[in-house]
Order: structure tokens, then C-alpha cells, then sequence
């Protein structure tokens, strides 16, 4: 059988455990009629647990004590009594009072008697349970102790106090300051200026603004004038993250050491505490006590404050003033030009100078008339006389080839091309200044179809269209055509193309055609002009190495490198792949 | 600004057409230093390749080449200086799931060797350099991380034969058997061939007590030995 007590405790009617009990629930019923040290004494005995009732409670056997009991702690300094209030503070439902009585501080909240026990003895208290108007001595373990008119203290003794005369009462400790990234001093506006110019030398973030203070904890004299300072912030000016983002200790050890500056922490826009002075109260729950005027608590000599800012804060800035040479003046009129026909700049004289690097490959050769004499020696049986070509002019002729001569021949000058198109210049040489590529770009619009070499003193141009193959040079015209055909074809070709040549007037085109229309012999010419080629189609029959040659002459490098590179020579296409690097791909946007 | 794409595919082009020094301008023009490098090393531009290494922020094979072959032992000094300071870059054998830890001492293990290197060619601190080729056969021997250590093995052997000690050759190689690395036999054999002129002659697994005794202990050794 269980005990008595606790099936008593019961009242039998309540409800279900584990449900919230309102506090009118939570009082006990009146006990039964047992002696207090009998109640004490058994409760102390250890009660061996019902494993059936408890089970069928479903609760454990310190289920009581979870719920929330009126519980007083006393404590014999504020200091501690302070520190349990701002536990009690985080608890929403805790309601907090705080009373004075006996020489001891009570703070009296609703709170679950676990809890209250353990917080109790955090801040080395005493417990007492409300019954009434009394508080019963808890015993700190087990069952609330039982009401009783005799014992604990009448609540009548204890006069009510605010939560802030604990807080003034407990008063304040040093702690190190820990660095800063902002503190905030208070200072009389004589001593101002002086601060905010030492920041402004130290580089720090500083400002200001005047503010007006009146006494806290200072209801009865409400007569007392209030006085002005000056609140001054002074912030690190470095980025997070730096080492040197905070205000330096130095000032803060000075501001610190003068009896006339208060040197604060902000805990909140409404909350300044001495920088070193820390509450029982943790900042936040300190914060949440703030009123509707900004508080500053500090210790004596410097004492606690209600705070009303007069006006926005201002950059330190604003304070210094400028002297008379930095007042703003007309300008100096010998600075500027007056005689000028145009306010331009000369343009640079485009210069032709030596390179650094001379170890590219060389794009074409420029000869004279004796290494034209000297070239079938040299070009016979070579590679390059297969697809070299030559362009002829009056003293100088152009050796060029589809993606670059590349051969170091020793014979002429060697060129290297500048730009997408056809412009060359002696190789190892570059201009000055240095030219990006839309201006060769630009230049070769000027003059399509040509080929220009710069030196230093003029600009040779090359027209292509009288290119010939570099053979031609060596291998003179074909011997006389000899059509073997019967006398009766051979005569009736003759005649019609006699009457073709009446009837076609001759168009004058360039030399080079002619004459190799006339090699050619008028049979073939007349086959091919019967069979009437289409373009679409010869230009379908171009070799890899025409087609390359002819993308490379529109600017288009990347084509012309794709079709070297995919036929194997990857040497010509290594070059072109370079110049599209530096002159740009060319206008066509396909990427091979 | 010319394009770096481009530049590199000029250069890959020039590389397949047997045109290195244009392909080296344009590696270089396109700031890809470390086949410049490559190039210049196959060369054997050693002080090309070292100078690129660096570029390329390859300190450490820089710092061997600048040691090893070029001789400037400043430079290589210096290298394997910078090579310190610029922590937590894996080497390229060290893959990417190895752990950092593993990597660092594989990255330590290499650069210790170079400076064994520099040491064995200013002939100064030659207990350290003992010190540190028994910390390369421990590593061979009981390593349990393919830390890229063919190359410490290769660079090991080539500070032993800069000191003129074939026998710690041996002992190296000895380490790189009994650790069961791949192929540690043909190399010894090479090596013992092309140095010393006679083929090499290991003992047939079984018959020698020390290995018969690491295979009762359940370890790979001899493993090698076994295959060839």
C-alpha cells in the first residue's frame, strides 16, 4: 500500500498527470492531521516505487516538481539575487518580483520547482515554497514542503521592491576590457574637439553629438536641472577581418584614466555601460529593463544617467576648419592654352623600330631584281615552289605563300605580317608606338586587293591580282600546241573560232590571262569556253591550299588555320593560329 | 591582349610540327609555363626549364633541376624556399583523393630529398643527408600511400650516386623491394647494369632468412622478387 502522503496529495478529482494544472490546481489540498517532523520524517524515509501505480499514472516519480510552484529565493546579497533574476528574466512566464525583508533579498517567480531549486543553489539562496501569503522552507529535494501557519515567513514582512532597485542595489564589477571595435565616451563639450581631432589623426571613425542627462534612480528630486555632454563614437576604420580594426587600447587606457571623460560600451541604442563594468544581469537581459529614455550605467564618481540624444550624430570632419590656403580660388590663367588653332594633341610620328623578339617565323620575302635572278637555283625541287607565288613590281617583288613562306631562304629581306590582311613589315622590326589590329584592319579597307610593306620611309604596295606562280619563272611557256586532228576538224575549229574572235570583242584584262590564254592555244580555250564551266563548281574544285589562301587574303585566319592544320601543315598553321591570336580571328565568327 | 586559346593551339600545332622554340614563344606569350618548360627540359635547356618551372609556380621541379642538373645551388636553394612557402598544392602524382595530409608529406618528403641534393653537391651536412635518405627507405619500405614515390625512389638513388655510395643505392633499392614496389626489381637490375656493368643477382624468394622472415610476418615483401 502506498503511503498516505501521497495518495493525500492527490486531490481526486485531478486531472489526468501530465497535463497543464492551472496554479489554483497546483495548491495542495489540506493536508491530513500529522505533525510536521512526522511529515519530515517520512517523506525522508526512501519509499520503495509501486511499479503498478506508477505505471499506471504514466508518469515518473518527479513529475510534480516539473510544474511550476510560486517559488521565493532568498539570498543575503543583492548581488546574488540579481544573478537569479536574470535567469528568471529569460523564463517569459516566470513574472519576477523582488522583495526586501529580514535583511535578505526575495525574489519570489513561478517557476518549476526544479528549476527554481537548481537556480537557487547556482546563486547559493535558500529556497521557499508560497502557500498563501507565507513561504515555506523548502527542503531543495523531493515533494513542495506542506503548508503551515507556523512556520516560513509571512509574505506581509517582505516589502515589494522594483526589479531595479535590485539591479542598483547589486551594483556593478570590473571586469578587463576585452578590445573593442567601438566605444563610446561621454565627455564635457570643452573636452570634445580635443578627442575628436586626436581620432581623426589616428584615423578612426569618430562622431558626435550632444545629448542630455538627467539622474536615474533619482524619482524624488525631480527638480534637479538637467546638464549636456557630448556622446562621441569612436570606431575602428579598418575592414573586418583586419587585425588593426580596433580602437587602440592606448586611448581607450587613456579615456579610461581621465576623470572627467566616461568611456562606454554599447549593449544596445538604448543601453550604455561603463566599457569594464559588467552587471550580474547578462547585456541582453539588461537591455530588455531599459525604459523609454536611453539609460547609462557607470559606477561612481561617474554615477547612472537617463540619456536624450539633442540632435543626429556628425562626422568628426565637421569640427576642423579649413585655413585660408585652402579656400577655393579662380584658376591661374597662364595653365591653360590660348593660341592654339586646334585643341588637339599632335598625333605621334608612326615610327619603324627594332623588336626585342626576332625569332618569329617569316611571312613573306621582298626581293630585288638579283635575288629574282637567284631564286629558280634556290626554289627548284622545293616545297615552296609548289604554291609560292610571286607578285612582280619596278625594282622590289613580293614572294609570298598560303600561311607563310616559314623557310628561312637566304635570299632578300624577310617580312613578317602585322596584320590580318596583307601588311607586312621587315621581320625583327615593329612600329612605334604599337598599333592594334583594327588599325591594319582599317588600312588594308583602304586599299583591297593589295599587299603593303611599310619601311621607314615608304609604303610599297603590291597588287595581287597580278600574281604569278613563283614556277613561272623557270618554266617559260609551253612549246608550240600541235592538235593532231584530221584536215577536216582542224578546218572547221579554225573557222569557228575565227568567227568567235569576230564576234567577242577583246575585253582588256590583265596580261597575265591573256598570255596564258594564248599558251593555252585557241582549241582548248574554245573547248572550255564550250563546255561552259560553272564558278560554283571550279570553286568546289580548288585545291585545300587555294581555299586556305583565299580565306587568309579575306582576314579569315582561323579558317585558313584549320584547313593547314588539317591537311598537315602544321607548321604554316601554327603561324596562322598565332597571328588570329594576335590580330583577331578575322570577321568570320565560324570556329574550326 | 592576344588569346590565350588560340596562342596554345598555334604552339600545340608547332610542338606537332617538330618547331619547338616557336612553340615555346607561344606557350610563353600565352603565360602556360609549364610545357614551355616541358619543352625546354626535353631539350635540355635545363636553365630554360628551371626559370619556366618557376613561372609556373612548379618551385619544387624547378629546385630539383636548378640542384640536379644546372648546379646553381643558390637558385635551387631559393626555389626550394618558395616551394615552402607556398603550401598545400598537391604534387601531380599525389592525386586528388589523397588525403592533405598525405600529400603534405609526400610534398616534405621530395623537397627533403632536394635538399639532400643541394647538401650532397656542396658536400656540407652529411649527417642530415644520411638522415634523410634512411627517412626515403623507411618510407619505401613500410609507406603505405602512393605518395609519387617512384620519384623520390629515382631522385634518392641519384643524390646516393652524386655522393659516389652505390652502397646506399642498394640499401634504396633493397627498401623499394621489400616494400613491394612496382617494378623496384627492374630498376635495380637496370641501374646495377648500367652502373656497375653486371647484371643483378637477387636471392630467390625463400632463401634469404630476412625475407622469409618478413613473409611470416604476413607483409608483401618479396613479392617482386617473386614475379621476375
Amino acid at each position: 500500500m502506498p503511503p498516505r502522503q501521497q495518495r493525500g496529495r492527490r486531490a481526486p478529482s485531478a486531472p489526468p498527470a501530465g497535463r497543464i494544472r492551472s496554479r489554483a490546481e497546483e495548491l495542495p489540498q489540506p493536508p491530513p492531521v500529522t505533525l510536521p517532523e512526522q511529515a519530515e520524517s517520512r517523506s525522508q524515509e526512501p519509499r520503495p516505487p509501486d511499479p503498478a501505480t506508477e505505471e499506471a499514472r504514466g508518469v515518473r516519480p518527479d513529475e510534480d516538481a516539473r510544474q511550476a510552484v510560486v517559488l521565493a529565493g532568498s539570498f543575503a546579497d543583492a548581488w546574488a539575487a540579481a544573478g537569479y533574476l536574470g535567469q528568471l528574466l529569460d523564463l517569459a512566464e516566470a513574472m519576477p518580483t523582488v522583495r526586501y525583508g529580514r535583511g535578505r533579498w526575495w525574489v519570489v517567480a513561478s517557476i518549476p520547482l526544479n528549476l527554481g531549486r537548481e537556480l537557487i543553489e547556482l546563486a547559493e539562496g535558500r529556497g521557499y515554497v508560497r502557500h498563501g501569503d507565507r513561504l515555506q522552507p523548502d527542503r531543495g529535494w523531493g515533494a513542495a514542503p506542506r503548508p503551515s501557519e507556523s512556520r516560513g515567513t509571512a509574505l506581509d514582512h517582505l516589502s515589494e521592491l522594483s526589479l531595479l532597485d535590485l539591479v542598483r542595489a547589486a551594483g556593478m564589477h570590473a571586469r578587463p576590457a576585452s578590445p573593442r571595435e567601438q566605444v563610446i565616451a561621454l565627455v564635457p563639450t570643452a573636452r570634445a574637439p580635443s578627442l575628436l581631432r586626436r581620432a581623426l589623426e589616428m584615423r578612426l571613425h569618430a562622431a558626435f553629438r550632444p545629448v542630455r542627462l538627467s539622474p536615474l534612480f533619482n524619482g524624488s528630486a525631480p527638480e534637479q536641472q538637467p546638464g549636456t555632454l557630448v556622446e562621441v563614437r569612436i570606431a575602428g576604420n579598418a575592414p573586418a577581418g583586419r587585425q588593426d580594426r580596433h580602437v587602440s587600447e592606448s586611448l581607450i587606457a587613456m579615456l579610461d584614466a581621465d576623470a572627467n571623460v566616461l568611456l562606454c560600451r554599447e549593449v544596445s541604442p538604448r543601453l550604455l555601460v561603463q566599457h569594464d563594468r559588467h552587471s550580474p544581469l547578462t547585456d541582453r537581459q539588461l537591455a530588455a529593463l531599459v525604459g523609454d529614455d536611453a539609460w547609462v550605467l557607470a559606477d561612481p564618481p561617474h554615477g547612472c544617467w537617463s540619456m536624450t540624444p539633442l540632435a543626429e550624430f556628425a562626422g568628426a570632419g565637421s569640427l576642423v576648419r579649413l585655413g585660408l590656403s585652402h579656400q577655393l580660388e579662380p584658376g591661374d590663367e597662364s595653365w591653360p592654352d590660348h593660341d592654339l588653332a586646334t585643341p588637339l594633341p599632335e598625333p605621334a610620328e608612326l615610327k619603324i623600330v627594332p623588336a626585342l623578339d626576332r625569332g618569329g617565323p617569316i611571312d613573306a620575302l621582298l626581293l630585288d631584281d638579283d635575288d629574282l635572278a637567284g631564286l629558280p637555283l634556290l626554289l627548284q625541287g622545293h616545297p615552296l615552289a609548289e604554291f609560292a607565288t610571286l607578285v612582280r613590281g619596278r625594282d622590289r617583288h613580293l614572294l609570298t605563300a598560303p600561311g607563310g613562306i616559314i623557310e628561312r631562304i637566304p635570299l632578300g629581306e624577310y617580312l613578317a605580317c602585322v596584320g590580318p590582311g596583307p601588311i607586312y613589315l621587315a621581320h625583327g622590326w615593329r612600329t612605334e608606338p604599337r598599333l592594334p589590329a583594327d588599325v591594319w584592319r582599317r588600312l588594308i579597307t583602304v586599299v583591297p586587293g593589295t599587299a603593303l610593306v611599310l619601311e621607314q620611309t615608304r609604303t610599297m604596295v603590291f597588287d595581287l591580282n597580278r600574281r604569278q606562280p613563283v614556277w613561272e619563272l623557270w618554266a617559260g611557256g609551253l612549246p608550240p600546241f600541235d592538235a593532231q586532228l584530221d584536215a577536216d576538224a582542224d578546218e572547221l575549229l579554225s573557222r569557228m573560232e575565227e568567227q568567235l574572235r569576230a564576234a567577242t570583242q577583246p575585253r582588256p584584262g590583265d596580261p597575265r590571262q591573256r598570255g596564258k590564254a594564248d599558251q593555252q592555244g585557241g582549241a582548248r580555250g574554245l573547248l572550255r569556253r564550250l563546255t561552259r564551266t560553272d564558278p560554283a563548281a571550279s570553286r568546289d574544285r580548288l585545291d585545300w591550299r587555294e581555299r586556305a589562301d583565299e580565306a587568309e587574303r579575306a582576314g579569315e585566319l582561323l579558317v585558313a588555320a584549320k584547313l593547314h592544320e588539317d591537311n598537315g601543315e602544321l607548321e604554316r598553321a601554327g603561324r596562322l593560329y598565332e597571328r588570329a591570336a594576335y590580330e583577331g580571328p578575322g570577321g568570320s565568327s565560324q570556329q574550326p | 591582349m592576344p588569346e590565350i586559346s588560340l596562342l596554345t593551339r598555334a604552339a600545340s600545332c608547332y610542338e606537332r610540327a617538330g618547331v619547338p622554340l616557336d612553340a615555346v614563344r607561344c606557350y610563353r606569350a600565352a603565360g602556360n609555363y609549364r610545357p614551355a618548360a616541358q619543352i625546354w627540359e626535353n631539350l635540355g635547356a635545363f636553365q630554360e626549364a628551371a626559370r619556366d618551372y618557376a613561372a609556373a609556380g612548379a618551385h619544387e621541379v624547378a629546385a630539383w633541376i636548378y640542384a640536379h642538373h644546372v648546379g646553381d645551388i643558390p637558385a635551387a636553394r631559393a626555389e626550394l624556399a618558395a616551394a615552402e612557402a607556398t603550401p598545400g598544392r598537391p604534387g601531380p602524382a599525389a592525386g586528388a583523393a589523397t588525403p592533405p595530409t598525405a600529400a603534405t608529406r609526400a610534398a616534405q618528403l621530395r623537397r627533403r630529398v632536394i635538399q639532400a641534393r643541394c647538401n650532397a653537391a656542396e658536400n656540407v651536412a652529411g649527417t642530415e643527408t644520411l638522415a634523410i635518405l634512411r627517412e626515403v627507405m623507411q618510407h619505401l619500405e613500410q609507406g603505405r600511400e602512393p605518395l609519387d614515390l617512384a620519384r623520390v625512389e629515382e631522385r634518392a638513388v641519384q643524390v646516393a650516386e652524386v655522393m659516389n655510395r652505390p652502397d646506399l643505392v642498394a640499401l634504396l633499392f633493397a627498401a623499394a623491394v621489400r616494400g613491394g614496389r612496382y617494378q623496384a626489381v627492374e630498376r635495380w637490375s637496370a641501374w646495377s647494369l648500367r652502373v656497375l656493368g653486371v647484371p643483378l643477382l637477387l636471392p630467390e624468394p625463400g632463401t634469404d632468412p630476412a625475407m622469409v622472415a618478413d613473409a611470416a610476418d604476413g607483409r608483401p615483401a618479396g613479392s617482386q622478387a617473386a614475379r621476375s
